[in-house]
Order: C-alpha cells, then sequence, then structure tokens
C-alpha cells in the first residue's frame, strides 16, 4: 500500500489580477494531471522551475489543500519545513513556540518532554531560545523549525526550498539528519534547486514543468535532463516520444535515447557567417511555442536585425522534421549556413549517401575540428551506424536534407579533445540569385533526424530514387526548383544551376520559391509540379533522359485565373571551366574576369535554335542547348557576375505584346534539349567553311567572313557582311539570315542565306582570283513585294589600319576615345564607283595593304570610309546605296566587288 | 446532507482536542499577558459596560426596569461571549493561517480554539459574579444545575455561527468589517438592555426570529427572577444552538475545497 498516492491530479488557483483599477478573476492551472505514488521508505526529490508547481505537491500531501480533479491519497502523519515561520506565535519565545508546536502537532505531554531538549540543542541558536520569535532572523526561525520539524517524527517528511535559507554550516547539518531520516525508514520529499543535495539525499526524482510530470526516475537521469532544460525559459520546449525525448534550448536541441543523451554539446545547432563573422544560433534570443509535438522557434539576432525560424516536427516513429528560414530587414549577404548534428563519440561509424567509413580516434592534439569525408556534389543523407557503449546502446542515426528543398553539401567530422563528439554537417548556401534590396523571407534549410532506422542502405537509394533520374552517364537531380546536371559524376552546373523564372506583378517570381512536387512518369522521365498559390499559377517541368548523352527539359505553365506575365525566362549556370561559347553564327571566348554585374556576351538576342559551351581542355564535355524558336525563345550568354562565377545560357520568351493577360488555360513555355558530347572537336570547325591560299586566308562564318594572313587575322568583329534596311530596321547578314553552304571547292565558297524576317534571300560567292586577289559577288533573290530603302556590303577590318586612301586623297583614322565614340563616324562618302579604297597599315604592325574596287558598278552605290564606334574598334570599307525601292519578286544583283591583300 | 461528512469531520475534530485545547489556553493567556491587570479583564469589561448602560438608562433614559443594573448584567454577560468570541472567530482562518500551513489540522480547530477561549473567560467572570445574583436573588440557588445546560447551548450556538462566519468571510473579506455594525444591529434587537415585555405587542413577533432572544430571556430567567424558562423559549434554544452547529459544520465542510485556496 503507497504511503502517497497521486491519480490524475488537477489543481486549479483563481487569482485575481488587477489592471488599471479593474479586476479580472482568471483560472490558473498548478498542475495538470500529476499521477506517481510512493512507498514507504522511500526519497523523492522534485525538481523544476519556479512556478512549475512542486509547492503546490507538497501542500496537496500535507493536506492544505484539496485536488480540484483526481485523488491524492496520504497514509501517514505530515511535518516538515514548507514556509519560513510557519506556525509559530510571533510574541511567544522560542521554548514556548516549542511547546505549542509540539502540542499542534498532537504530541503527548510526555513525548514533548523528552524531545524537548533535543530540539534546542539541535537548533543551536542559544539565548535566543527565550525570547519572543518576532525578534528572530531567518535563519534562526529556520533553525528552529527544522529542529521542531525534524523532531516530530513524522511518517512523511517533507522540505521545501527553504533549507536554502541558512548557512552552510546548518545545511550540512540538515543533510546529514534527513539522510538519517531516511536511513530510519521514513519518506522523505525534497523540493531543491542543489543538484548536489538532490543527488546525496534522494534515490529518485521527479522533474516538473508548467504543472506536467516530464520526468520520473534515477536522480542521475532526471538531473542531467533537468540541466538540459536550464534557460531563458521562453526558450525551453520539451517533447518527448516514447523512447526518444527531445529538449529545445534556445536555439540547441539535446536529443535523448532511453534517457540518455546521444547529442554532445552544444547538440543540434546552426552556424552561419555574414562579412566574416561566425555566429551561432544559440548567441541568438530564442521564443518558441509547442503544440502537439510541433515546436516554432523564433531566434532573434538583434544587433544583425535577422531572424532564425525553426520548425521542429517529432513524429511517433523518431523523425524530427526540421525546417529553418531566415527572415531579414536589409539585404544580407549570407554566405554559408551550416546545419550541425554532434553527437557523441561512442559512435564509431558514419555513412554519407552510399560511402561508409570509420570515424578515427580523437586523440590529445587534435585542437580543431577534421573532416573526416567530405563529398564534392550535394548528399541526400549523412549519419552514423547504431552502436553498443557502455553506457548502452547507441541508435543509428540519420541526417537527411528533405529532396525539397536546395542540396548542400554533407560533411562527416570528428570534433577537438577538448570537447569530443562526432557531426554530421550540411553547409547549404542560400541563393539570392536576384540580390534584393528589401526585407525578405527564404528556407535555407530543410531536413530531418530520423533515429533508430533499421536498414540503412534500402532506405537510402529509395529516397535517392525520387528525385534523381540517371543512366549511365548522365545524372540529373532535381531540387526544389533548380536542376543540376553531373556527367560521369562531375558537376556541369554550378551556383544556381538551371531554373525558370517569370515577370508578374512588377517582381520577378522564381521557381526556387514555389510549392514542388514530383512524380516520376518512369526511370527516365521525372515530371515536376511547382505552385505558387497565391499568383494561381502553376509550372509544370517534364525532364526527360534520352538514350546517350542527352535529355530534354520542358515547360509548361497552367494559369488558374487572369495573369499578366510580361516575361519568362530559364537560365543555366555552368562552371567556368566552359571558356568558348558558339552558336550558328558566332563562336567567342569567355572573358576571364568577372564583373559586378552580368556581361551579355551576344549582344543581339540570336533565335536560332543552338548555342553550345566547350571546355577547351575536355575535362568537361561540350554542351549544345537545342530550343525551340516556335515558341518565341531568345537565347542571351553570360559571363556571370563575380557571386556565382559562371557561364549563363539564358532562355527569354518575350510575349508579342507587352502586358499580356494569360485566361486560365494551359501555355507551352520552352521546349530545350541539351546534348553532351565529349568528343565534339570538329563541330566548331564545320561551321566554317574556309578557303586558303599561300598564306591568306578566307574563313566564311555563315554570314561573316574573316580574311586571316599568316595566321593574323585582318578583319575584325563582324567583318565581311551585308546590310539591308527595311522598314526602319536593319537585317544584317550574319543575325537576320539562316545560312547554308551550297559549293565548296578549294578555290570559292557559295552559300546561301535566307533572312528571316523578310522574304529574300542572298546567294554569295567569295572565290580566289589571284594571288592576294579574292572576289565577293551578292546576288538577291526576293519571294514577295518588299520595300527595302538602303543596301550596304561591308568589310570591317583591324583597327590596327590606320591610314585610308582613295585615289590621291588620303587621310588618318582618328584612334578611339573610350568616353566619346560611340557612333560610327563616316571619314569619306564619295559618289564616283569606280575608285578604288584602300586601307594603310601603321608601318608599326607590318600589315599588307588592303584595297576595295568595284567589279561591276553601279550608279547608285556610295563608297564610305567609317570609323567604327569604341565596341565594334574596326575600320570599315562600305558601298551603299540609299535609293529606296520596291523589289518585287525575282532576283537581283547586288554587289560584285574585289579585295586586293598585297604586301607592301 | 452532509452527514456523513460532518461526522468525520466531527471525529477528526476530536482527534485534535489537544491541539484545540492548548490553542484555546495559548489564546486565553495570550490575551492577557503583558497587561497589568491580567486577568481580571475578564469581568473588569463587562462591569464598565454594565456600569455605562445602566447609567445611561436610569439616570438619561428612565426606564423604569427594577434592579436595572443587575438586569442588564445578566444579559450582557452572553452577550460578550458570543459577539467577543465570533469577532475573533470570524477573521481567524485568515490571521492564523501559517497554523494551517505547517500543520495537518481541520480548519476548524482555529475558530473554535477563539470561542473556546472566550468561553473560558466566560465561565470565568460567571464565577465572579454568581455569588452577587445569588445574594440579590436566593431563589435562583435551586435554578444552578440549569447554568451549566445554558451555557453549554449557548457556546454550541456561537460555535455554529463562528464556524459559518469564519468560513463565509474567507469567501467575503467584507465580513469582517461588517461584523461591528453586524453586532450592533444584532446588540439592539436583543432584549439585554430592555425587556420583551416592553416591546409593543406588534412588533414582539420580529424578535423571535432573533436567535439571541431566546438565549437572554432564559439567562434573565435563571439567574434574575430565578424562574424555569418556559417551554418554548427553552425549546427555541436548543433548537437555535443545534442548527447553528449543524449549518457552520456543514458549510465549513462543503466549502473547504475553495475556501482553503483563498487563504
Amino acid at each position: 500500500m503507497p504511503i502517497i498516492k497521486f491519480n490524475d491530479v488537477w489543481e486549479m488557483y483563481r487569482i485575481k489580477f488587477i489592471i488599471e483599477g479593474k479586476a479580472s478573476w482568471q483560472n490558473f492551472w498548478a498542475l495538470r494531471g500529476i499521477s506517481f505514488s510512493m512507498e514507504r521508505g522511500e526519497s523523492l526529490g522534485i525538481i523544476g522551475e519556479n512556478g512549475s508547481g512542486k509547492s503546490t505537491i507538497l501542500k496537496l500531501i500535507a493536506g492544505m489543500l484539496n485536488p480540484d480533479r483526481g485523488q491524492a491519497n496520504i497514509s501517514g502523519s505530515v511535518s516538515g519545513l514548507l514556509e519560513l515561520g510557519a506556525g509559530f506565535q510571533a510574541e511567544l519565545t522560542g521554548r514556548e513556540n516549542i511547546f505549542l508546536q509540539s502540542e499542534l502537532f498532537g504530541l503527548s505531554r510526555d513525548e514533548i518532554n523528552k524531545r524537548y531538549q533535543q530540539i534546542i540543542d539541535f537548533a543551536e541558536i542559544g539565548k535566543f531560545i527565550d525570547a519572543p520569535v518576532k525578534c528572530y532572523s531567518q535563519g534562526m526561525f529556520v533553525r528552529l523549525a527544522f529542529a521542531i520539524a525534524i523532531h516530530m517524527e513524522p511518517e512523511i517528511f517533507l522540505i521545501d526550498d527553504t533549507l536554502a535559507v541558512g548557512d552552510e554550516y546548518f545545511q550540512k547539518k540538515c543533510i546529514k539528519e534527513i539522510f538519517k531520516v531516511g536511513e530510519s525508514g521514513k519518506t522523505v520529499i525534497i523540493v531543491t534547486h542543489d543538484m548536489a543535495m538532490l543527488q546525496k539525499l534522494c534515490k529518485r526524482t521527479i522533474f516538473l514543468k508548467n504543472g506536467m510530470m516530464i520526468k520520473d526516475g534515477e536522480t542521475a537521469k532526471v538531473a542531467s535532463f533537468y540541466s538540459q532544460a536550464v534557460g531563458s525559459p521562453k526558450g525551453i520546449a520539451i517533447v518527448a516520444r516514447k523512447q526518444l525525448s527531445l529538449v529545445f534550448n534556445n536555439g540547441r536541441l539535446l536529443l535523448n535515447w532511453e534517457g540518455k543523451l546521444i547529442t554532445s554539446f552544444p547538440g543540434v545547432y546552426t552556424t552561419f557567417g555574414i562579412s566574416g563573422v561566425w555566429y551561432s544560433s544559440t548567441q541568438a534570443e530564442w521564443d518558441v511555442e509547442e503544440s502537439n509535438g510541433k515546436l516554432v522557434a523564433t531566434g532573434k539576432f538583434y544587433h544583425l536585425a535577422l531572424s532564425q525560424i525553426w520548425r521542429i516536427e517529432v513524429s511517433d516513429n523518431y523523425e524530427i522534421k526540421w525546417d529553418i528560414e531566415i527572415e531579414t530587414e536589409t539585404d544580407i549577404q549570407l554566405h554559408q549556413i551550416y546545419a550541425n548534428v554532434m553527437l557523441v563519440d561512442g559512435y564509431k561509424q558514419w555513412f554519407v549517401d552510399s560511402e561508409q567509413g570509420e570515424f578515427p580516434v580523437i586523440k590529445e592534439e587534435d585542437k580543431n575540428w577534421k573532416s573526416i569525408f567530405f563529398k564534392n556534389g550535394p548528399s541526400v543523407c549523412i549519419g552514423v551506424y547504431p552502436q553498443e557503449s557502455a553506457s548502452g546502446k547507441l541508435p543509428a542515426l540519420f541526417f537527411e536534407q528533405s529532396r525539397l528543398r536546395y542540396l548542400g553539401q554533407g560533411t562527416v567530422l570528428n570534433s577537438d579533445y577538448l570537447n569530443p563528439g562526432r557531426i554530421l554537417q550540411y553547409k547549404t548556401i542560400p541563393i539570392s540569385s536576384n540580390p534584393i534590396n528589401q526585407p525578405s523571407r527564404f528556407i535555407c534549410f530543410s531536413g530531418a533526424i530520423k533515429v533508430n532506422i533499421a536498414d540503412i542502405h534500402d532506405y537510402v537509394s529509395k529516397i535517392q530514387n525520387e528525385f534523381i533520374i540517371s543512366n549511365k552517364k548522365l545524372k540529373l537531380i532535381f531540387d526544389n526548383g533548380r536542376l543540376s546536371v553531373f556527367f560521369d559524376n562531375i558537376p556541369l552546373t554550378k551556383a544556381g544551376h538551371m531554373y525558370s523564372a517569370f515577370f508578374t506583378k512588377q517582381r520577378w517570381f522564381t521557381s526556387d520559391l514555389a510549392r514542388w512536387t514530383l512524380e516520376k512518369e518512369s526511370d527516365n522521365i521525372l515530371i515536376a509540379r511547382g505552385n505558387w498559390d497565391d499568383l494561381g499559377i502553376s509550372q509544370t517541368w517534364r525532364i526527360n533522359i534520352c538514350n546517350g548523352l542527352s535529355f530534354t527539359w520542358d515547360v509548361d505553365i497552367e494559369a488558374k485565373r487572369d495573369i499578366a506575365i510580361e516575361h519568362q525566362r530559364l537560365r543555366c549556370f555552368f562552371p567556368a571551366d566552359f571558356k568558348l561559347f558558339f552558336s550558328k553564327f558566332v563562336s567567342e571566348k569567355f572573358s576571364d574576369t568577372f564583373n559586378d554585374t552580368e556581361v551579355d556576351l551576344l549582344q543581339r538576342c540570336v533565335s536560332t535554335g543552338e548555342v553550345g559551351l566547350r571546355d577547351p581542355t575536355g575535362s568537361l564535355p561540350q554542351v549544345s542547348l537545342f530550343f525551340s524558336e516556335k515558341l518565341g525563345n531568345f537565347i542571351k550568354v553570360f559571363n556571370s557576375d563575380h557571386y556565382s562565377k559562371a557561364r549563363l545560357l539564358h532562355l527569354e520568351k518575350v510575349e508579342p505584346e507587352i502586358n499580356v493577360m494569360f485566361s486560365p488555360g494551359k501555355y507551352e513555355c520552352f521546349r530545350t534539349r541539351f546534348v553532351l558530347d565529349r568528343n565534339k572537336t570538329t563541330d566548331i570547325d564545320k561551321l566554317n567553311n574556309i578557303i586558303e591560299d599561300k598564306n591568306i586566308r578566307f574563313v566564311f562564318n555563315k554570314g561573316s567572313g574573316r580574311f586571316y594572313k599568316n595566321g593574323e587575322e585582318l578583319t575584325k568583329n563582324i567583318a565581311l557582311y551585308t546590310s539591308m534596311r527595311s522598314k526602319g530596321r536593319w537585317h544584317d547578314s550574319f543575325s537576320s539570315a539562316s545560312w547554308k553552304i551550297i559549293y565548296k571547292d578549294s578555290q570559292q565558297i557559295k552559300a546561301v542565306g535566307k533572312w528571316l524576317q523578310l522574304p529574300l534571300s542572298q546567294e554569295w560567292e567569295i572565290a580566289i582570283k589571284d594571288d592576294g586577289l579574292f572576289e565577293w559577288m551578292v546576288r538577291l533573290e526576293v519571294e514577295k513585294e518588299i520595300e527595302v530603302d538602303c543596301l550596304q556590303s561591308n568589310i570591317m577590318f583591324s583597327e590596327r589600319f590606320s591610314q585610308w586612301l582613295v585615289d590621291k586623297e588620303e587621310g588618318f583614322f582618328p584612334e578611339f576615345a573610350d568616353d566619346v565614340d560611340d557612333n560610327w563616324d563616316c571619314l569619306w562618302s564619295g559618289k564616283k564607283d569606280d575608285r578604288i579604297i584602300s586601307l594603310r597599315e601603321n608601318p608599326i604592325y607590318n600589315l599588307p595593304r588592303v584595297s576595295l574596287s568595284l567589279k561591276k558598278s553601279n550608279p547608285q552605290w556610295h563608297l564610305k570610309i567609317i570609323n567604327s564606334d569604341r565596341y565594334h574598334r574596326g575600320r570599315i570599307l562600305q558601298y551603299s546605296s540609299s535609293a529606296q525601292t520596291n523589289f518585287s519578286p525575282g532576283k537581283y544583283h547586288y554587289f560584285s566587288g574585289l579585295l586586293t591583300i598585297q604586301d607592301k | 446532507m452532509p452527514v456523513k461528512l460532518i461526522i468525520k469531520r466531527i471525529q477528526k475534530i476530536y482527534s485534535y482536542r489537544r491541539s484545540l485545547w492548548s490553542m484555546s489556553l495559548k489564546q486565553f493567556k495570550a490575551k492577557y499577558a503583558g497587561s497589568v491587570l491580567g486577568f481580571f479583564w475578564v469581568i473588569i469589561n463587562p462591569l464598565l459596560m454594565m456600569l455605562v448602560i445602566t447609567f445611561v438608562f436610569t439616570a438619561v433614559f428612565k426606564t423604569g426596569v427594577k434592579d436595572f443594573a443587575l438586569f442588564v448584567l445578566s444579559g450582557i454577560l452572553p452577550w460578550m461571549f458570543f459577539s467577543g468570541a465570533l469577532s475573533e472567530a470570524t477573521p481567524s482562518l485568515l490571521v492564523q493561517k501559517s497554523v494551517l500551513h505547517q500543520f495537518s489540522l481541520p480548519k476548524e480547530i482555529l475558530p473554535l480554539s477563539s470561542v473556546l477561549s472566550y468561553f473560558m473567560s466566560f465561565l470565568m467572570s460567571w464565577c465572579i459574579v454568581y455569588p452577587v445574583f445569588s445574594f440579590h436573588n436566593p431563589k435562583i440557588i435551586p435554578l444552578t444545575p440549569l447554568l451549566p445546560v445554558i451555557f453549554l447551548l449557548t457556546y454550541f450556538f456561537t460555535c455554529g455561527i463562528s464556524l459559518l462566519f469564519s468560513v463565509i468571510n474567507i469567501l467575503f473579506r467584507d465580513l469582517e468589517h461588517l461584523l461591528g455594525i453586524l453586532l450592533m444591529f444584532w446588540f439592539w434587537v436583543t432584549p439585554v438592555f430592555y425587556s420583551i415585555e416592553m416591546i409593543p405587542p406588534e412588533f414582539r413577533w420580529a424578535f423571535n426570529f432573533n436567535p439571541m432572544s431566546p438565549f437572554i430571556i432564559c439567562y434573565r430567567e435563571i439567574i434574575l427572577y430565578g424562574r424555569i424558562p418556559d417551554v418554548g423559549t427553552f425549546l427555541g434554544v436548543i433548537g437555535w444552538a443545534f442548527f447553528s452547529l449543524f449549518i457552520g459544520l456543514s458549510v465549513s465542510v462543503c466549502l473547504e475545497s475553495s475556501a482553503l485556496k483563498r487563504i
């Protein structure tokens, strides 16, 4: 028969709150559902923060209160030290009070007489025993009170925290005495904050929080659990699920399995760096709310104007979901965030995705954390295998990143010797691809800690399957609106990887902010659906790996309500190892330096169907992007800014009119195909066609042509091309037409270019006529009636040519001034068509003289010598005619000229 | 009907009778500790009261009652016991709450100890006053055995009301402040310094609602006139005594949970 039995006890106080003169009664539940029982002779400790209900339990045991709900059965006499000065009659002396209290307790005269002297001796208050107690100090009160109480020999002895009032000598005495009482088979209950006292006196301890019993067990375990929960009370929350219990304590999570701590100080926490300074989540001021095992904790870093919000949910199968969100009031450059799980060093074996190994032993000389394994790409899952240790079984622990979040790099580390432990860490880099100068809120980590999972390998491969599609060489990982590409496990994308964005309601929405769901149509096809609920837009990506080395990425949009989407784009970031890019017409090198902003390298939107990147060293395969022109897609190629240090392929979809309203429905937006090829080296060369004569080379490059002498280029930039103006717009041969070479031999090239926006085509014939003599002939074929008001044939030469000559006239080209020359300046123009215009070189450069003359004259042709702008930096020899002409369908002669390149 | 609880409570109180006794003794002693006249105050107080009233009602308002001083004295002693005990018992639970916090006594002990200590004074004052009455009217001597009966009934009645008021005072703190006025009013409607006959017959019925009236009448009959009080009055006294005890214990037991918290 237990001497004390509490059964679902609830105790409420009705307290009158007076605010500004108005009184209101509120209920305060001091105890909620407390159940426990004690046998005779047990010593129990009760710990908890202030206001958790400890004194209320004592009052219930003392019979001072009746439970509001439940039953409290006490079968024994109770005495103790509950309130300082309780039971004393102030006017009576100490001696008289001894008698009074003994009588009140119910002792008979004889019994009192027996103990009376012992009480006085124990109290040791000297002559004050004969003074009225109203003049006692607190210390004297507690001595006398304790002396009396302990000599009452009650069956149940209660000590509330008042012992702390006595001095050290007295406390030691009391502890000894209480110990004796316990030994003599009496039941003792102690409420204290002194852990040492608790360890000495009580075998069993109860931990209360907010009126509820959190733990009931062995003193050592409960005391350690209590110290986990010590801290600013707003930032503490405790969640327990069968064998797992979790303490959130002001920016750290501590995990207990079967009553033992499996995390090592500080536990589960985050660190991040801003402008070179490191901050830890334990430094913020935290406020946590708990409901049903879900915690929402907000940590404010006041001096950074930044808050970190943790959402933790613990489920019954020991899975702890953990989302970290950052809210900033200003634009903060957060470079890295580390999510750390620090475990006890009893763990010996780690794994990262499918690799595994053993932690080396931490030795005395290990003063810093050491990374044991580091995987270059993103990881899904890092963890430790279960381990039998001296103090019990350590369960398997997984630290997973949710597939719905940007995948960061995972590492396992050994900590230093002073605080040994094993760390599972994710480094996640929050991307701000559109730097925003306004308050922003973004999720920077979403993951889960899973404890005690069986079959680990099975589990990991299941996870990977959900959002990765791959074949032997190619692997595509979808991560919350971003696609990363791996070739032979080498990452082909970096920084922002591949993502989409659209512009509506005056701002850009990127795909990583949508809510994504994934579906696998087959092993090779992944369908991802992203929802922007507040806009009523959903975007569907269909990613299909084809056999071999290509994959397609199709993007469609569905609008649920009328919405105006002004621009849409796809952006793909590639590593800087790609040094060259090429398209149908152009092949250029990327600059090696990165500026503050992105630099557009294809200065005009090229809406042809293919663009590619090449790594000259061959370590990365060539990447070609084929896209559909039908859907109005334009390509741009950028060198990124210095944050990303990447090459950017940018596909833009522009609606024909501005402010296009999308009515509810589905729309196709992008159709792309990426082809990877390790061995394409002849591709670029195939685009050009070359005719050579001795040491002069002409290279035709789809609507433009270059001349080289002795390997050095004489022309510059756009070099040889034609231009036509119709209805106010210029159409150049290298950008507005699609070319095909119809004939080539060693002496001549014939090519036909079909203009995309004009119903006409041009046929070019470039032939080597003689040593250093080239003929260039252009014929025009018109399909439909068209009005063209200006026709030009141009050759742009290198700026190294400094002098020009026409017959007897000559002049110099001015140098390009960096701040002034934004226009092309015509330096000479003449009507006569039979002149020869030539350029002479600057003697330093040893260039040949170049001359251009008309073969077939045309009275309407003007000759012009032009200095270009500072962007092109070229000298142009031009034949142009500005007669307004309506061309009806038919063939026309356009231009026929001779170019001589001769050494001086 | 909380009869079972009341019986249990009475048993508990009985088990703590020693505590009750020592508390009452202490309170009794404490009342006169440190004063010069000491326990003579038990009689001086009522005597002084009697002198004032006698003066006022003989010299100022002539009542024409024979032996007015003794007339008043016979009523004033029980009245002062009742009002004194009630005044001390009503706030006793709040004033002495430290005792409740330290010991697991039944809380009724506190108001009951106040009543008991006043009862002790009451009894002591009778020891001094009784010779005076018996000298004045020897006819009262054969009725002396009735005195302990009436004393006990007065004691029960006072206990009941004290228990009731002590609990109500916790819930309505105003009671201890109202008590002064209440008792004053009660005093005026109790025939201490006048007799029932002096009240016009139309109003006489109202005085029957005052529980103290039959008590005072009985006292006067027994100690002053030496007559056995009539049956109705006597039954009234018994009835009121036990009724108030019953009500007092019931309220004390039933409202205990809410009362204890409010202390």
